[in-house]
């Protein structure tokens, strides 16, 4: 027990949740994080995995199952491992008349950080995240990206050993997207203890920053592995985006040459997803009939749903 | 353990009152001109009142202003909180929800400190009672100790409701109950027997007959006042165990 426990930070083992309406959010989960490892948990949305991470931060009250962090039993002293974690929730909210070094000072002190600790830590946090020119505004003064960075600098109060990042990028622009994993990577450099167990949709945001990805889907854990082994396992890396025009064409010419697709419709738009492999032959047919093509890599739920309903059969 | 809940409760107290820079305007009315603007029209209204129905009325106000600013600021504020999402962070920090619920009643006790602090010179000035500087000390001890065990109850409601909207109406239904069962405008033998049960169960009641009794004979009632404390002991605890911290 105790050599396990040292070598994972966390261990999560059948664990189960069912809400009150009988919705199994969680299904026989089973997960070992190590330490200093950034773990991306992937779904779509109602995957369940907030509700993992809200069991894993001791908020909601397991079904069955068990939770160890740092050898603390959470599902029996939730309260214990406070003092180890921060937290960035998905549906927190910061507090308005409070500014951001307030924000950071009094959650410090919250956390149990004297009055001086609190302030050097402020310090300490601005200057990480780059906050430090925003230190005096309000929250209400701040674009959606700076209010996330500082989601994660109170995350990141007195340095726990764990971190939870829950969709920390939902609803912010591709460019402030950008700049928040840049700030995941550079806490990644810094700080090479922290363990972060971030969820997302964005597996290509993702895929920068994790060691390891783990794909819940109506609560269970689908599959799971480095970012090498689970792109092998996706058959769909690239997205090929034509005017709806050309699709019964482009179709047919694609299943000629024996490619696998699959094809997401819009208003006039096709989305053609396809394996990296098969790019230049698609490319070259659909270059025949349009130039009016975007190349982009797929999204979580253009990809990744595909493979667990094994809609792959749908393009043979 | 218990130092931490108090250091907790005292930052939390912080970070509410904090958000008076940005409403001072709204709180100096309700606290200030709240209570000289009713007790003006009152005194408009009750030139031919005789004293009794004056200190009826004044112990009335006090006991039900604070007892209902308590219930429905608590239970609203929290469930608020709830909606924002600011006990989702709340909850994931080493803080015990009983320092987060006194640190937010905080702002609502100094509101009901200086409302009662200020009704009670005005209304004598204006209705005309003679009422000993000392009373008025008495009167915010009770004030205090009544609002401390309604704490519970609101933050039950504003923990456990489903959402805002739920919170507002049970607050506002226990409201009405508080007002309707607390014999402060009238005696209780004007309530309704199969109601009567209501005075009883309240810590309002005890509250209201302490300050109707120093202001009307100058004495305090200390059997009362024993009453007032050993009920607030179970209200706060009843109140401080239902809180649903976690979730389900």
């Amino acid at each position: 027990m105790v050599t396990y426990m040292v070598k994972n930070i966390i261990v999560v083992e059948n664990l189960v949740k069912i809400y009150s309406n009988g919705v199994i959010a969680n299904d026989h989960i089973n997960l070992r994080v190590r330490k200093g490892e950034i773990v991306g948990i992937l779904g779509p949305n109602g995957a369940g995995k907030t509700t993992l991470i809200k069991q894993l931060t001791g908020e909601l009250m397991p079904t069955e199952g068990k939770i160890y962090i740092m050898d603390i039993d959470v599902v029996k002293n939730p309260s214990a491992i406070k003092p180890f974690i921060g937290v960035c929730p998905q549906e927190g909210n910061l507090i308005s008349y409070l500014t951001v070094r307030e924000h950071i000072y009094y959650f410090g002190r919250l956390k149990g950080l004297s009055r001086n600790d609190a302030q050097k830590e402020a310090d300490k946090i601005l200057d990480l995240l780059d906050l430090k020119q925003h230190q005096k505004k309000k929250i209400g003064e701040l674009s959606g990206g700076l209010r996330r960075r500082v989601f994660v600098g109170i995350a990141l109060i007195n340095e726990p050993p764990i971190v939870f990042l829950d969709e920390p990028t939902a609803g912010l622009d591709p460019i402030v997207r950008n700049d928040f994993w840049e700030t995941i990577e550079k806490i990644k450099k810094e700080k090479p203890e922290t363990t972060i167990i971030v969820t997302t949709h964005y597996l290509e945001e993702l895929d920068k920053v994790s060691d390891r990805l783990v794909f819940i889907n109506k609560g269970k854990i689908v599959l799971e592995g480095n970012t090498i082994e689970v792109r092998s396992l996706i058959n769909y890396d690239i997205k090929i985006t034509f005017p709806k025009a050309f699709k019964e064409v482009i179709t047919k010419e694609l299943l000629k040459e024996g490619i696998n697709f699959r094809l997401n419709e819009s208003l006039n738009k096709i989305d053609l997803l396809l394996s990296k492999k098969d790019f230049p032959i698609a490319m070259k047919l659909i270059f025949e009939h349009t130039s009016d093509v975007i190349v982009s890599s797929p999204t979580l739920d253009e990809v990744f749903l595909g493979v667990i309903k094994g809609d792959q059969k749908d393009s043979k | 353990m218990i130092k931490k809940i108090v250091s907790d409760a005292f930052i939390i107290s912080k970070i509410t009152i904090l958000s008076l820079r940005e409403a001072l305007i709204p709180f100096i009315i309700v606290s200030i001109f709240i209570p000289l603007g009713t007790s003006y029209l009152v005194s408009l209204a009750s030139p031919n009142w005789n004293l009794t129905t004056k200190i009826d009325y004044l112990s009335g106000m006090l006991v039900l202003s604070s007892s209902l600013t308590i219930i429905n600021g608590v239970g609203q504020y929290i469930a608020e909180d709830r909606s924002l999402g600011l006990i989702s962070w709340y909850r994931t920090l080493p803080v015990h929800p009983i320092s987060y619920v006194i640190g937010i009643t905080s702002t609502y006790l100094i509101g009901i400190l200086i409302d009662s602090a200020l009704l009670i010179p005005i209304a004598s000035i204006l209705w005309n009672i003679h009422i000993d500087i000392i009373y008025i000390g008495i009167t915010i001890i009770v004030v205090i100790i009544q609002s401390l065990s309604l704490i519970g109850l609101g933050a039950i409601i504003g923990t456990r409701s489903n959402n805002f909207q739920t919170a507002i109406a049970i607050t506002n239904l226990l409201s009405y109950v508080i007002a309707f069962a607390t014999p402060a405008y009238y005696s209780i033998n004007a309530i309704p027997e199969e109601f009567r049960f209501l005075c009883y169960i309240l810590p309002t009641t005890e509250a209201a007959l302490i300050i109707k009794r120093v202001y009307m004979y100058g004495k305090i009632n200390f059997s009362l006042f024993m009453v007032l404390i050993f009920m607030s002991i179970p209200y706060m605890l009843i109140g401080f165990k239902g809180i649903k911290w976690r979730e389900k």
